[in-house]
């Protein structure tokens, strides 16, 4: 052990440490090398010591690989394209689009591909309107007497109309219900249009659409 | 040098993300920051992976660099916290200990710069004491290792080991002296087994 100026002891390692670093003082520098002088192994130790830091401070730096550079470009442009690809703007319109087409599959699989139940007399044409295809013939009195107007006649059915909200189409319903089986939708809307076909013979099949009525049928 | 360019205008560039001014920076940086890490990996293509990570780690967080020290002390910063992740990370990490240093320094031909003795006989013995040495080591717990690579191989100042670490002088110093002793008796005893073998 040795001693410092200020009396701090130190190890050997640290004197040798301050030595090669040039920190001891003028004092210690004189201790060091009067031990060093009539210290035989102190001596020894210290060159070992020595040739060890010496050897590491002659191993220097290695050189980098010299694709180094190119490689870290390479990288980053990588990085770069990446960042570019997963870009939330970039990104969005593909996840938008993905639930707009998510969100018409589900519609047209809703309102084409799923079959509306079947009804022997009820037929919705629209959101607005309904039409009523009675399977039995029925007195012209009873159908004017519920509000209905005489829309037209054909060699096998008459037709009949009328304005109703959702109330007076309940009505409808319900006094029309002694003529046909219960009615499994009726459109929503403060004001629908209603059409009532009436066959002149019982089992006659009703048209396939107002439309394509007798030219006597005043068509809607 | 880069301590020169750790001007505004550089670190700018850096900041926007300008490639030029990170290339210019891992060009003036690869040698300290790959000698750092191959000397503390004992493994130059380990040493390699890990640098080109520590380029793009610097790549992602130049926003937080805010000046203090130099770049390239900073980097050396990222390079060592880069280290203790991937020593923790890698079970390569005894494997590479035991036999990829010689095996794979030797072969790439990473020759330290500066002077080496011309004669094949000479470069024969410089390479195996070398060899011992990288191999005593890797052998010094990762705290001596770094101290001894930053100051005796780096040759940097106290100064600046201290804002790389964090660690006080006193510390440092200490540190250094027992790995130094350390580092002694290992190498001794590699260089024993040599001769014997």
């Amino acid at each position: 052990m040795s001693q410092t100026s200020d009396k701090t002891p130190r190890s050997e390692e640290e004197l040798f440490g301050a030595c090669l670093d040039g920190e001891l003082t003028a004092e210690e520098q004189k201790d060091f090398d009067d031990r060093l002088g009539s210290d035989v192994e102190f001596s020894e130790r210290f060159s070992r010591h020595r040739s060890t830091v010496d050897l590491l401070r002659s191993m220097g730096p290695i050189p980098a690989p010299e694709d180094m550079v190119a490689h870290f470009e390479r990288r980053l442009a990588r990085r770069v394209q990446l960042r570019l690809d997963t870009t939330p703007h970039v990104r969005f319109p593909l996840e938008f689009l993905s639930a707009v087409l998510v969100l018409v599959g589900v519609l047209y699989s809703y309102f084409v591909l799923v079959p509306v139940p079947p009804s022997q007399i009820l037929e919705v044409q629209s959101e607005a309107s309904l039409r009523i295809d009675l399977p039995n013939p029925v007195e012209e009195s009873l159908l004017l007497g519920l509000g209905l107007q005489s829309g037209g006649r054909s060699p096998s059915y008459r037709l009949y109309e009328t304005t109703a909200t959702q109330e007076e189409i309940q009505r409808l319903v319900e006094q029309l219900s002694p003529f046909h089986p219960e009615v499994s939708r009726i459109p929503t809307g403060s004001s629908v249009r209603v059409w009532v076909t009436v066959p002149l013979e019982a089992g006659s099949k009703p048209p396939d659409s107002i439309q394509e009525t007798p030219s006597s049928n005043p068509t809607p | 040098m880069l301590t020169n360019q750790t001007n505004d205008d550089f670190l700018d560039r850096l900041r926007r993300g300008d490639h030029r001014a990170f290339t210019q920076l891992v060009r003036e940086n690869q040698d300290r920051v790959y000698t750092y890490l191959c000397r503390m990996l004992g493994n130059p293509q380990e040493a390699a992976e890990v640098s080109q990570e520590v380029f793009l780690a610097a790549y992602r967080f130049i926003g937080g660099y805010r000046g203090e020290g130099n770049l390239t002390t900073w980097l050396l910063r990222i390079a060592s916290n880069m280290y203790k992740n991937y020593i923790r990370h890698n079970v390569r990490r005894k494997r590479s200990k035991e036999t990829s240093y010689d095996d794979t320094y030797e072969r790439a031909d990473h020759r330290p710069i500066g002077e080496r003795p011309d004669s094949p006989e000479a470069l024969v013995s410089r390479n195996e004491v070398e060899s011992a040495l990288q191999r005593a080591l890797t052998e010094l717990p990762d705290d001596f290792r770094e101290v001894l690579v930053l100051r005796d191989i780096d040759l940097m100042a106290y100064e600046e080991i201290q804002a790389l670490t964090g660690l006080p002088e006193g510390t440092i110093k200490s540190r250094l002296h027992r790995a130094r002793a350390q580092l002694e008796r290992l190498l001794a005893r590699h260089v024993e087994g040599g001769k014997k073998e």
